[in-house]
C-alpha cells in the first residue's frame, strides 16, 4: 500500500493564495485527518492531491511517483464528497458499478464485485433502488462503496458525514474506519469536527489558514497542543502571558504579569520567546475563597454562570483577566461569589508566543 | 374550489375572457359556412377546413416552416449545449460579455435582425433562400436553447462529474455518460420552447422568404391580405388542435412536470 507525500504545495483561486508550502505526508495505511476551521483549505488540499485543481508549485506523491501533473481520472483515487454526488439517473447497483466499468472490467466480474461491495456496506437489498430515492445515509454508503470497489490506492473523504444526524454520524465514522482498515487503504479524511476526527485517525493535521500548525497523534494533540492556534482549537480556554523563573522540585517555575506563581511539568521543553500557559476550563478547581499562599492560586469573583447540562460553567473576573472554568452541579457558585481557582501543575501547557 | 375571494374570482374570469375569449371566436368562426369571416356564424359547414388542403401553399410552407424548425432547433441545440456547458462549467474571463452575446438575438428586433440577414448572406453572400432562412431560425432560437439548458445545468452538481472522473472516467466521456443523461429533461424543454419560437416566427422570415419559398405562418399572413374566407380560422383551429395533441401526449408519456423539474 502507497505512502502520499505533498511537498511544499502552493494553490490558489484566482489571485487569492489558498495554501502555502504544505508538507504532508500519509504513511502507507494510515487513516490522517485534516482539521480546520471552515475556510482554512481543507477541501482545497484535497482537490489538489485528487488532481481537480492544479497547484501552483510543490509536487504531489504516490510512493515517490511524481502524481502532480496527472489527471484527475488517471489517478486512481477514490473520492466521497459532503453531497455524496451519486449519479442522479442511476440505480444503486449501476453507481457501484461505474468506476468498474469505466476501467472495461468483464461483466460477470462487475457484478460479482458491486454485489459483494454492496453486501460489505450493507445495502444487497437496495441494489436496484434508484439513488435519488435514498436516505442521507444510504446514500452515504453507496458512496463509499463506489469509492472502495475500484480498490483505490488512496481514499479521500471531504466531511461526509456533515450532513446526517448527529446518531448516524457516529455509527457510519465506526463504519468508515472499520471498512479503512479491513480494507487497509491510505486515508486522508477532512473534516472540522474534532470529536469525530480524534475517534477514527491515526494522525491528526490541525491546519490554520493554508498552513499545518501541528501534526501528531490525537492524543498528543489534545494534550500538547504545539501552538496557541491548536490549544485553542482543542479545547483550551485560558491562556497566561508568564515568565520562566527556573526549576525547583522538578518544576518548572513560572510567574504572571501580576506576580502569580505557576508550576509547570518538566517534561516540557520551554519554547523560545514569550511563553505562553494554556488551560482547559476543567482542570481548574474552584472553591470558596480561601488562599494558602500555594503556586497557581488565583483569586476571583464569579461574573456569569451557565448550566452545561453536567455541571456549570463560570466566567470568572481576575487579575489575569476574565478566566472560564467548569464546576461541579453540587453547590453551585452564584453570580458575585468570591472564589479561589487553582491551576494544577500538571494541567498547564507551555506554549510559545509567535 | 374553495370558497374564495369574490373579486380575485371576477379578476381571473376577466383574465380568462380576454385570453380565450379571441381563440373561441376564431374557433367558431372557422366552422362558418358564409364566404367570410364572421361572429356568430349565420350556419354551420366544414367546407373552410376542406379548402385548406385545396390551397396547395398551405402543405408546400408547412412542409418548409417544418424543415426549417426542425433542423434549426436541432443546431441551436448543437451549438446551444456546449456553449451553455462551457459558460456554466468554467470561470472564462468575459463570461457575462459571452452571455450577452448569446442572448442578443432576443433583444435585437426581429426585423432588424431578418434584414441583416437577407442582405449579407442572401443578397451579398447569395446564400439560397432556404439556408438562410435556417441560419436565421437557427440564431433566434438559440438564446432559448441556451437558456433553458444553462438553467437546467445550474441545478446539476459539478461534485457528481468530479466523482465521475475520480472514477477513471474522462473529462468529455464525462459530459456524455453523466451529464447529457441528468439534462435530459432540459434538453427536451429547449427543443420544445425553440420549435414553436420557429414554427411561429413572423418578423425574420418575412424578410428572408424568396420565390418558392416560403414558411406557413407567412403563407398565412399574405393569405389573409388577399382572401376574407374563413380559411386561416379553420387552419387555426386546426394548429392549436395539434398543439393540444402534442402537449397531451408528452403530458401522458413524460408528464408536463417533467419540465418544470
Ligand atoms: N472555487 C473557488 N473560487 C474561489 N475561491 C475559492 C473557491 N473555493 C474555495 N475558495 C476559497 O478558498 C478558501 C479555502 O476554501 P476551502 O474550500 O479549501 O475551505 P475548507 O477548509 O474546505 O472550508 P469548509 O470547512 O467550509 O469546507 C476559502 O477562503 C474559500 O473562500
Ligand atoms: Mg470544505
Amino acid at each position: 500500500m502507497p505512502t502520499l507525500e505533498l511537498r511544499k504545495i502552493c494553490a490558489s483561486y484566482g489571485d487569492n493564495r489558498i495554501l502555502t508550502d504544505l508538507d504532508l505526508e500519509v504513511a502507507d495505511g494510515d487513516f490522517v485527518s485534516l482539521l480546520g476551521e471552515s475556510g482554512c483549505g481543507k477541501t482545497t488540499t484535497l482537490r489538489v492531491v485528487a488532481g481537480f485543481l492544479r497547484a501552483d508549485s510543490g509536487g504531489v506523491l504516490l510512493d515517490g511517483e511524481d502524481y502532480t501533473r496527472r489527471p484527475p481520472n488517471r489517478r486512481g483515487f477514490g473520492y466521497v464528497f459532503q453531497s455524496y454526488a451519486l449519479f442522479p439517473h442511476l440505480n444503486v447497483f449501476d453507481n457501484v458499478a461505474f468506476g468498474l466499468r469505466q476501467r472495461k472490467v468483464a461483466r460477470e466480474e462487475v457484478r460479482r464485485r458491486v454485489d459483494e461491495m454492496l453486501e460489505v456496506v450493507g445495502l444487497a437489498a437496495l441494489r436496484d433502488r434508484l439513488s435519488k430515492s435514498l436516505s442521507g445515509g444510504q446514500k452515504q454508503r453507496v458512496a463509499l462503496a463506489r469509492a472502495l470497489v475500484i480498490k483505490p490506492d488512496l481514499l479521500l473523504f471531504d466531511e461526509p458525514l456533515s450532513n446526517l444526524d448527529a446518531k448516524l454520524r457516529v455509527k457510519m465514522r465506526v463504519e468508515i474506519r472499520r471498512l479503512q482498515q479491513e480494507f487497509k487503504i491510505t486515508t486522508l479524511y477532512v473534516t472540522h469536527d474534532q470529536e469525530e476526527c480524534f475517534s477514527i485517525s491515526d494522525k491528526v493535521t490541525v491546519m490554520n489558514d493554508g498552513v499545518i500548525e501541528q501534526f501528531d497523534r490525537p492524543e498528543h494533540i489534545f494534550s500538547q497542543p504545539a501552538s496557541p492556534f491548536v490549544a485553542r482549537f482543542v479545547g483550551f480556554e485560558n491562556f497566561f502571558q508568564l515568565r520562566h523563573q527556573g526549576m525547583s522540585d522538578g518544576r518548572h517555575q513560572l510567574v504572571a504579569a501580576d506576580g502569580t506563581k505557576f508550576e509547570a511539568p518538566d517534561r516540557q521543553t520551554i519554547p523560545g520567546g514569550r511563553l505562553l500557559g494554556a488551560v482547559r476550563p476543567e482542570a481548574i478547581a474552584l472553591g470558596p475563597a480561601a488562599r494558602t499562599g500555594q503556586a497557581g492560586e488565583i483569586a476571583g469573583s464569579i461574573a456569569f454562570r451557565t448550566y452545561l447540562g453536567r455541571g456549570y460553567q463560570y466566567i470568572v473576573q481576575t487579575a489575569l483577566g476574565d478566566l472560564t472554568v467548569n464546576g461541579e452541579d453540587q453547590q453551585p457558585f452564584a453570580t458575585g461569589d468570591t472564589v479561589t481557582l487553582r491551576v494544577p501543575p500538571d494541567r498547564m501547557v507551555l506554549l510559545g508566543d509567535a | 374550489m374553495k370558497r374564495g375571494n369574490p373579486a380575485l374570482a371576477a379578476y381571473v374570469t376577466l383574465v380568462y375572457f380576454f385570453l380565450l375569449g379571441p381563440l373561441f371566436i376564431v374557433a367558431a368562426a372557422a366552422f362558418s359556412g358564409s364566404n367570410f369571416l364572421e361572429f356568430p356564424p349565420s350556419s354551420l359547414s366544414l367546407k373552410w377546413f376542406a379548402n385548406i388542403l385545396a390551397v396547395s401553399a398551405f402543405l408546400e410552407t408547412f412542409i418548409v416552416s417544418l424543415q426549417i424548425a426542425v433542423l434549426g432547433t436541432f443546431l441551436s441545440l448543437v451549438i446551444g449545449v456546449p456553449a451553455a456547458y462551457a459558460l456554466s462549467r468554467s470561470a472564462v474571463p468575459g463570461r457575462g460579455v459571452l452571455q450577452a452575446i448569446f442572448v442578443s438575438p432576443v433583444i435585437v428586433p426581429g426585423v432588424v435582425l431578418g434584414f441583416s440577414l437577407l442582405r449579407f448572406y442572401n443578397v451579398q453572400g447569395g446564400v439560397p433562400v432556404f439556408q438562410t432562412l435556417l441560419i436565421g431560425h437557427t440564431l433566434i432560437v438559440l438564446p432559448y436553447s441556451i437558456r433553458v439548458i444553462s438553467s437546467s445545468l445550474a441545478n446539476f452538481e459539478p461534485a457528481i462529474e468530479e466523482a465521475a472522473i475520480s472514477l477513471g472516467c474522462p473529462r468529455w466521456r464525462t459530459f456524455f455518460v453523466v451529464v447529457l443523461p441528468n439534462i435530459r429533461a432540459g434538453v427536451m424543454a429547449a427543443f420544445i420552447l425553440a420549435f414553436i419560437t420557429s414554427m411561429n416566427n413572423v418578423p425574420v422570415s418575412v424578410f428572408l422568404t424568396g420565390p418558392g419559398v416560403s414558411t406557413l405562418p407567412i403563407q398565412m399572413l399574405s393569405y389573409v391580405e388577399n382572401f376574407f374566407d374563413p380559411t386561416i380560422a379553420s387552419l387555426s383551429v386546426v394548429l392549436i388542435a395539434t398543439t393540444a395533441g402534442f402537449m397531451f401526449l408528452i403530458e401522458r408519456t413524460l408528464g408536463l412536470s417533467y419540465f418544470a423539474r
